[in-house]
């Protein structure tokens, strides 16, 4: 089997599982479903493994085109897509992360889901929601990219509003997908705009013809594309100002939360920032726009994960900050951390939300976290891993959240880009993570149980599982945890620091900038000749390392001190915060502010359009029309009045009248 | 002085009128029978005055003819209109409106 074909494969195999379960499979049994859609997953990953670890490792780029798609007229000649598949190192991380992370999470899909009916529709979805990841990070071109970026937006509606017949899920689908759709307009900008300069969409191609001197030329353009681009950003990895749809997005089943919502659909954002890296730092302003949205997201989200009690809701908060801080690090020009957070976020987001949803299983569906309390001794690999979860996402020296996180903080300090105000919106964006999320751990794991019992009566399904004992779930769902744990600590040794390395005697680069050399050197190049170099130094990246750290270990012990006594803890500083307090627990009330400042104005045109529009044109046209014609036909059928007098009499008059005209 | 046939004439316009009228005003079936013979008549008497003015015979000949049809009308109409009794109990013009639009 040759490469190619391997390559075709790994996109083709999910897209035939989901056709499996979606359309063949309906009536099987659930381990049946359950065992398709898993394996449809894995055995990508197995190929995946081979394909990254053999020919792209030692510096090989497979393309494959699957057909030819789309050929139109462009100033004379022929602007040619086709269905094309490339795999460079940077598609190969994703790859593995998709396929690895997806693996895991369908296997233990497979048991959260036990209680549905009809689970064939939620994995047939999933496989879907796979396939269109893997054509969004496997395209050659924008348009196969944007093929996949549309098919997860799909995926993303379909499987947050799983649970349809309870309103708010589906509005919340909704959500999500309108929230997308404003930046799919970006996307679709930046690309149109991509054909407009280079006469082309595929990626090698316009890397090849992107020279300095045409970029200087067209230096206006090129920022456009870069902030349109950035639109599309942060409509799928919900940056500022887009980012609303994320927390609703928790709407879904935790298993969707954890690989859509948290490992792969939302970093599609930074894989395209980096895939464009070569075209993204030509302009400062793009770059700098990205950074600082980035910081902002980064703070404001973590500052709403403070007060949540929702255990998803704080995660999705942290994601949504987690996220700004990977734009944050594409923005000061760190792509390869950006990519490395990605990475270590998507094991640790992902091992975060499963253990979330193990919780919520064996709690029957309780996400509040005021209601939980000491259950490491019931659930104790739920327990750890989750621990390990939250120091990695903390950056607890050691676990690699540290090392991606810390990376990206020095570079916003030192990057060509970067700027100290961002490290320290950065860095009070980590505090405030530190803190939420040992809050969450310590009240959900630690201290006394405040589980209600009475509420399981209740429940509708009648199982085994109806024990009113909270125990730890099965090996499909504990598996998943333990692996995910493992990566997140060894996940972030790809991206040592600098000044580490040097202490250990390592030289040169660390592993991910070393990976990621030939997709981002063109990049770097660009920033070397343009911006000069960085303006870091060992002590600098000490000092910074020293300081979060410090912070992180601070917030985290004011976390515990303040929790101990339970979720009541923080009510003294909720009500010295007064109505800031308010504010944040209302989410800084941007969703009212959007319905206010856009919806209803939106509605409000839209309700003149429908009154102008389609009560007065098109009804009008409608209704009056016939309305017209049947005035007249009544007045012609009235003289069809049946009786032979007045027919008669019209002859006579007509007679007379013909008379009248012939002979006077 | 007008001469007999001009006479015969005028006279058959007032005859075609009354006719007319008859027809158009009448609602009984078997009355509009009498004032199509009426105007049937009127057509005649034309004929034939004006046969007499251009002093021709071709209006006499015609007069035959029509009669001939009139003779045949009243007996198809006649059988008509019984047929009509029969099934509609009423031979009112006003009855029969199944062609109104």
């Amino acid at each position: 089997m040759n490469y190619q074909a391997m390559l075709a494969a790994v996109l083709l195999i999910p897209l035939l599982g989901s056709v499996l379960n979606g359309f063949f499979l309906r009536k099987a049994p659930r381990l049946v479903t359950v065992t398709v859609a898993t394996l449809a997953i894995a055995l990508p990953f197995v190929l995946s493994c081979a394909l990254v670890f053999g020919p792209i490792a030692s510096g090989e780029v497979i393309r494959t085109e699957l057909f030819k798609w789309i050929s139109v007229p462009l100033e004379g000649g022929w602007l040619e897509i086709p269905f094309a598949l490339s795999l460079d190192r940077l598609s190969g991380i994703l790859l593995l992360i998709i396929t690895g992370v997806g693996s895991l999470i369908h296997l233990y899909a497979g048991e959260y889901m036990h209680h549905e009916e009809g689970v064939y529709r939620f994995f047939a979805y999933l496989n879907l929601f796979v396939f269109s990841m893997l054509s969004l990070v496997l395209g050659a071109n924008m348009v196969v990219t944007f093929l996949g970026w549309e098919g997860v937006g799909v995926c993303s509606y379909l499987l947050i509003g799983y649970w349809y017949s309870d309103e708010a899920n589906a509005r919340a689908g909704m959500k999500a997908f309108v929230a997308n759709r404003v930046g799919d307009l970006g996307f679709l900008l930046a690309m149109f705009m991509s054909v407009k300069l280079f006469g082309s969409v595929d990626y090698s191609a316009i890397a090849a013809s992107l020279t300095n001197e045409l970029a200087s030329e067209n230096a206006s353009m090129i920022t456009a594309i870069g902030l349109c681009m950035l639109l599309g950003v942060a409509g799928k990895s919900a940056q500022l100002p887009l980012y609303i749809w994320l927390p609703d997005a928790m709407a879904g089943p935790t298993p969707v939360s954890a690989l859509i919502h948290a490992a792969t659909m939302v970093t599609s954002g930074i894989y395209l920032m980096t895939r464009m890296s070569f075209l993204l730092v030509h302009s400062s302003t793009a770059m700098t726009t990205i950074a600082v949205i980035g910081a902002a997201t980064a703070l404001f989200a973590a500052t709403i994960g403070l007060v949540q009690n929702d255990i998803k809701k704080v995660l999705a908060y942290s994601t949504v900050s987690q996220l700004g801080f990977m734009a944050l690090g594409c923005g000061v020009g760190a792509f390869q951390y950006g990519v490395a957070h990605l990475m270590t976020h998507a094991f640790f987001k992902a091992l975060l939300f499963l253990g979330a949803g193990s919780v919520i299983h064996a709690m029957h569906h309780e996400q509040d976290i005021r209601k939980m309390g000491g259950l490491i001794k019931k659930m104790p690999i739920t327990g750890w891993t989750f621990v390990i979860g939250t120091l990695a996402i903390i950056g607890f020296p050691g676990f690699s959240g540290f090392f991606s996180k810390d990376e990206i903080l020095y570079y916003a300090w030192s990057g060509t880009f970067g700027h100290p105000l961002l490290w320290v919106t950065g860095a009070l964006a980590a505090a405030c993570t530190s803190f939420y999320m040992v809050r969450l751990t310590y009240l959900v794991f630690f201290g006394q149980s405040r589980v209600e019992h009475a509420h399981h009566h209740g429940h509708g399904h009648d199982d085994h599982h109806h024990s009113h004992e909270i125990h730890e779930n099965p090996w499909t769902m504990t598996l998943p945890l333990v692996l995910l744990a493992v990566f997140s600590i060894v996940g972030g040794y790809v991206s040592i620091p600098h000044a580490i390395m040097h202490v250990l005697g390592l030289e040169g680069d660390n592993a991910i900038t070393q990976w990621l050399y030939p997709v981002i050197s063109s990049a770097k190049e660009v920033m070397k000749a343009v911006h000069g170099d960085a303006h870091g130094s060992a002590a600098l990246e000490w000092g910074l390392m020293g300081t979060s750290t410090l912070v992180m270990l601070i917030m985290s012990g004011f976390a515990i001190a303040l929790y101990k006594v339970g979720p009541q803890g923080g009510d003294a500083y909720a009500q010295a915060a007064g109505g800031l307090y308010r504010l944040i627990l209302d989410k800084w009330r941007i969703d009212e502010l959007y319905q206010a400042v856009i919806i209803e104005p939106l509605k409000k045109v839209g309700d003149g359009f429908f009154k102008f529009g389609d009560r007065a044109v098109i009804e009008g046209v409608i209704n009056e029309g016939p309305r017209g014609i049947y005035l007249v036909t009544s007045v012609l059928s009235d003289i069809q009045s049946g009786l032979v007098r007045n027919y008669l009499k019209l002859v006579f008059v007509a007679v007379v009248a013909l008379g009248a005209w012939i002979f006077i | 002085m007008l001469t007999l046939p001009e006479i015969g004439l005028y006279f058959s316009f007032l005859l075609f009128l009354v006719g007319l009228a008859g027809v158009m005003f009448r609602k009984n079936i078997l009355f509009m029978m009498v004032s199509v013979e009426i105007l049937l008549n009127a057509a005649n008497l034309a004929f034939v005055s004006a046969s007499k003015i251009t002093g021709t015979i071709d209006g006499q000949v015609v007069m035959f003819f029509v009669m001939a049809v009139a003779a045949c009308e009243a007996a198809v109409g006649l059988a008509l209109i019984i047929a009509l009794y029969r099934t509609k109990a009423s031979i009112e013009a006003d009855d029969l409106k199944a062609l109104r639009g």
